[in-house]
């Protein structure tokens, strides 16, 4: 029907704005749908004046930017700050701890809310459900600060988990100072936080299969296993690759935040990252242009590897972003 | 309708544009105007300050008393803004937030406030860019007072002047607080419970050290003692080096020639110790990142044997313990460890301590603000800022003043500094310390009375915080921040052994091929320029 009045529409536009077809279409779309376009603008505003105007103020990355001269005065100086950053001897670390630290996340932060959430829904609804739902999101609602610091509190050297490995084993484990730790505890945190709170958009669809496939399935002898791996799993398998695709497009950009509380100077070699390395040199050492010029190619990294991840996935899967 | 919408979007959006650029432009032709305003002769110092009253804006780091923000209408700040008829309007953030929020309004440049305390220390860079304005004609006409300082404290003026002349910030005067510097201290009790004599050399303070950790001196049957609970840095000066002020404390002079400590020989000696005082467990293993509370709370719960800190917190915090049944805890100062070649020093604060507060280009009125700043360099400033309110926290005494119980004795068991701090005195703001509180603070906690004198002889001054040209300072900067970094991380991993020591001479390639030398030469024209002045 939607596509029966689009295509009205169409021959009508032909018909009268010969001229400007194009142009008339978007008028025409517009003043149709006007009121729904009206509860888009908000959004719309939101992202052009906090995302794209900003925008303007990467060129720092390419001038010498002096505060006094503004982002349009400062001189052009090129890519010197690109080349500054691509010959520090951090460039390859950083990235190398950006990336396995995203991909660390994506490995067990990603499967995990789907395990829970098809788990959530073989249970029958009651207050079980109920409740194990509700004590899995709780920890998404507890500020990063107050996570670290309950880390900080249990693994710190006379801490109630250090402590307790301590009588057992005899071992004293530098849980907080120790590299070889960092990777886990960071992953580790993160998953318990956020993998209830993920499970929800799962759950969502998993409400949107239709009971008949079950019941088909059953009747040809499916055992619920096999429901689960014939039924269950195809049905939302746009939903997980969407959220693949996007996950993997901010595989660049880890949780600064998180990292900037947890990390110290002797756990620098695994959890030095592109973000708390734009802070400590561009932001604290006022190096803005050079801060700018990591950022600026942090993003852009990002940019295209969501790209060809989209592109991978629609010539294998049709499923995609565009 | 909708292409109404979006019109009117894009309106307002150039409108804004164009009026913040207007705005941007005015300014610039404010601070012309003041520069050239300044030429005229020299005032004499006089209150009020102002004839109508008048608001400073002030941005700095918070009071390092928490409880007593700056904000909250401390008493001293109340009779200052009474005394000059000047308002200030403090835009403060704690310590460690400071200079990150501090960076940000900087970069945006636009509504700073008049006064504000320069993120990362030198002042230079920001003063040529224009944030900050030259302050050395303004002091020369209306800060008589600041001028006396400079000429009070030789060495003072030279120390202010960046490497293009001019003068962009002032620091705090520390000159007469080293009686007041970190020092070590040991258990007193402990020591004569195990039949322990003071340790000086070396080799005595691990013997003591190991008995605090394995004869269980707190007697609770329980090995959780701290045998030593500061960086081990501080062992260092036994080895000649001065790592107490960390980051500042990069360079050293040897025989004139400027060295990057991390990197020299001696360094590798020390870390050999700090590994093995790490492996015996004598450090604290969360040492990397102490703070003054997580301290405290080991102090006071009896189980730090030795460590590295301020007399007058000493006192304060051994209260604590004896009142939390601990009667006859006692922390006694000691010199600092002999090393094997006899060296022993104690790092003591230059002439100022190099952080510096200017006047920013927004400044409306830069003539108050340098008066502001020489009002708090006066006799009365003074008297304000280092003994606080007379009859509340001093007493005057033959004219001199003399700090009551509540500095001495404080019933809050607060530290003399953070007494003091929390009416407002001893502040982070520049101000001229003064030898006399010293004495009388140090006079008041046992055990320290004639600590100042018998550190004399082995005070050393740290290397001058000296201020580069901005060419310098961006390669300064851009080579230190990849070179100290790296160097922390090393320092820590050789400490706890994530890598062996045998790896030094690495380490000391690694920063050479991170541009050490070319950090070590700028550094070096620097101080020949600073020595041929002096």
């Amino acid at each position: 029907m939607e596509s029966n009045t689009q295509k009205n529409l169409d021959i009508k536009n032909k018909v009268s704005y010969k001229n400007n077809p194009k142009m008339k279409k978007i008028i025409k779309v517009l003043s149709r749908d006007k009121y729904l376009y009206l509860l888009l603008l908000p959004a719309l505003i939101y992202y052009i004046v906090f995302a794209y105007i900003p925008m303007y103020g990467s060129i720092i990355a390419f001038k010498d930017f002096n505060p006094m001269k503004g982002i349009l005065g400062s001189e052009w100086v090129g890519f010197k700050w690109f080349l500054q950053f691509f010959n520090s001897i951090y460039f390859v670390r950083l990235i190398k701890n950006t990336l396995l630290l995203s991909m660390y996340s994506l490995l067990w932060g990603f499967p995990l809310p789907i395990i829970f959430a098809l788990m959530l829904n073989e249970i029958k609804d009651g207050l079980f459900k109920r409740v194990t739902q509700t004590v899995s999101y709780l920890p998404h609602f507890i500020s990063i600060v107050v996570v670290v610091g309950i880390l900080n509190n249990m693994l710190d050297a006379s801490g109630m988990l250090t402590s307790f490995i301590h009588t057992l084993t005899g071992k004293e484990i530098n849980f907080l100072n120790d590299p070889g730790w960092f990777r886990t505890l960071y992953v580790g945190s993160g998953v318990w936080q956020e993998f209830g709170w993920s499970s929800i958009i799962y759950l969502a669809a998993l409400s949107g299969v239709d009971p008949s496939l079950y019941e088909a399935a059953k009747l040809d002898g499916a055992s619920k296993i096999k429901q689960v791996f014939y039924i269950t799993i195809p049905c939302i398998m746009p939903t997980i690759i969407i959220l693949l695709i996007l996950n993997v497009g901010s595989i660049l950009s880890v949780g600064f935040t998180k990292i900037i509380l947890m990390y110290s100077p002797a756990t620098y070699s695994v959890s030095d990252v592109i973000s708390t390395y734009v802070y400590r040199a561009g932001l604290l050492r006022a190096q803005y242009s050079f801060g700018a010029a990591v950022d600026l190619f942090n993003s852009v990294a990002n940019f295209i590897v969501l790209i060809v991840v989209n592109k991978i996935s629609r010539k294998v899967s049709e499923t995609s972003l565009w | 309708m909708s292409k109404r919408a979006i019109s009117l979007l894009l309106f307002t959006t150039f409108t804004l544009s164009a009026v913040l650029v207007g705005c941007g432009n005015k300014q610039k032709e404010e601070v012309k105007a003041v520069n050239s305003n300044t030429n005229t002769a020299a005032e004499a110092f006089k209150l009020p300050l102002s004839d109508k009253p008048t608001t400073l804006k002030w941005a700095t780091t918070d009071s390092y008393y928490a409880p007593a923000s700056l904000n909250s209408g401390l008493e001293v700040w109340k009779q200052v803004e009474e005394k000059t008829n000047v308002k200030i309007q403090w835009d403060v953030a704690p310590g460690d937030q400071y200079d990150a929020s501090m960076q940000v309004k900087l970069s945006a440049a636009t509504n700073l406030a008049d006064i504000v305390l320069v993120p990362g220390g030198d002042p230079t860079m920001y003063g040529q860019t224009g944030l900050l304005i030259p302050m050395e004609d303004l002091i020369q006409k209306y800060a008589p007072n600041i001028q006396k300082v400079f000429k009070d404290y030789p060495g003072s003026k030279q120390l202010h002047t960046s490497a293009d002349g001019h003068i962009y910030g002032l620091s705090p005067i520390t000159r007469d607080s080293s009686a007041l510097s970190p020092n070590f201290v040991v258990r007193k009790d402990w020591l004569d419970k195990l039949a322990l004599k003071e340790p000086t050399t070396l080799d005595e303070w691990v013997e003591v050290l190991k008995a605090f950790k394995d004869k269980d001196p707190n007697g609770n049957g329980k090995k959780d003692e701290i045998p030593f609970a500061s960086r081990p840095d501080w062992f260092a000066e036994a080895y000649g080096l001065q790592l107490g002020s960390g980051d500042y404390a990069n360079f050293a002079d040897v025989n004139g020639k400027v060295v990057y400590q991390w990197a020299q020989p001696a360094m590798l000696e020390f870390l050999t110790f700090a590994n093995k005082l790490y492996k015996d467990g004598l450090l604290d293993p969360n040492y990397g990142n102490p703070t003054t509370e997580s301290t405290q709370a080991k102090v006071t719960k009896d189980r730090v044997g030795s460590y590295v800190t301020y007399p007058d917190w000493v006192s304060a915090w051994q209260k604590t313990l004896q009142d939390a049944g601990s009667k006859n805890a006692r922390y006694i100062p000691i010199l600092p460890p002999k090393g094997p070649k006899g060296d022993c020093s104690v790092e003591i604060s230059g002439v100022i301590d190099g952080t510096f507060t200017g006047i920013t280009k927004d400044c409306k009125d830069p003539v108050l603000a340098i008066k502001m700043l020489d009002y708090l360099w006066s006799e009365e400033g003074i008297k304000y800022l280092a003994w606080g309110i007379e009859g509340k926290t001093y007493t005057m005494e033959n004219g001199k003043p003399k700090f009551t119980d509540f500095v001495n004795k404080n019933s809050e068991k607060l530290g003399a500094s953070d007494a003091l701090r929390s009416v407002g005195a001893w502040p982070t703001i520049p101000w001229v310390q003064q030898k006399e509180q010293y004495t009388q603070m140090l006079s008041q906690i046992p055990d320290f009375e004639n600590f100042g004198e018998l550190i004399k002889p082995i005070a050393k001054e740290g290397y001058p915080m000296l201020l580069a040209s901005k060419e310098d300072q961006e390669r300064i900067t851009a080579l230190e921040s990849d070179i100290n970094t790296y160097r922390k991380e090393m320092m820590i991993k050789f400490v706890i052994g994530k890598e062996p020591i045998s790896k030094f001479n690495k380490y000391v390639e690694d920063l050479k091929g991170m541009g050490l030398d070319e950090l070590v030469s700028i550094r070096q024209k620097q101080y020949d320029k600073y020595k041929s002045q002096k």
